[in-house]
């Protein structure tokens, strides 16, 4: 079974030469000056974790947009494929940056980005608008 | 309770799962309005209503049948 162990929304990853990175800019929402906004980049960063069964399969990532009333703004999807472990029997750990790209924000209020693998949900990461008064 | 005796060691490596950027051209996405979702249950309702046409769809409907029946009543002989 594949788990998603980690999801934020950040505006960035930075890709040391080593392997290891660095998450920039966690976020959970925006305050922005009007809406209907678009977002033009965001990356969503997911670490997978998956059985030794699982090795070398692959998986649909599916990320949701949903509105406060849960109407459906956005559907991005991938696949992913489940790596070797480090050492044999192991759980394998993924780590995935996830584009998100000219995301839409109609109205300001509560936002929920949820994240399945195949057809089950495993994840939902909230996200907030705000409109700054006087903004514009 | 024994107090544990730590060794002097230094760190060679961190263990990193690997990382995978996924390349925007890997990305489907379908993007909706409200208004997709309300014609979606527009077209869901639609055979419930055809099932079920002989229901009254409001409260006037309602009592405009039923008088319409007490009046059939009245003018039998």
């Amino acid at each position: 079974m594949v788990e998603v162990t980690v999801a934020v929304i950040a505006q960035e990853l930075d890709v040391h030469d080593d392997g290891t990175f660095d998450i920039l800019g966690v976020l959970t929402g925006l305050r922005v000056s009007a809406v209907p906004y678009e977002e033009p980049h965001m990356t969503l960063f997911l670490s997978f974790s998956a059985s030794p069964a699982e090795v070398g399969r692959e998986r649909r990532v599916e990320v949701h947009l949903l509105d406060a009333d849960g109407f459906l703004m956005r559907k991005s999807w991938t696949t992913v494929a489940v790596p070797e472990p480090p050492h044999p029997g192991s759980r394998a750990d993924l780590n995935v940056g996830f584009p998100l790209r000219n995301v839409p924000f109609v109205k300001d209020g509560d936002y929920s980005f949820h994240i399945f693998v195949g057809d089950d949900e495993k994840r939902v990461v909230p996200f907030h608008i705000d409109v700054e008064k006087g903004g514009e | 309770m024994t107090e544990t005796e730590y060794v002097k060691a230094k760190i060679i490596a961190v263990t990193v799962p690997p990382l995978r950027v996924v390349p925007e051209s890997e990305v489907q996405e379908e993007t909706f309005t409200r208004g997709d979702f309300e014609g979606a249950l527009d077209r869901a309702s639609r055979p419930l209503k055809g099932r079920l046409a002989h229901v009254p769809y409001s409260s006037e409907d309602f009592i405009k049948e039923k008088k319409e029946e007490v009046e059939l009543e009245d003018n039998q002989p």
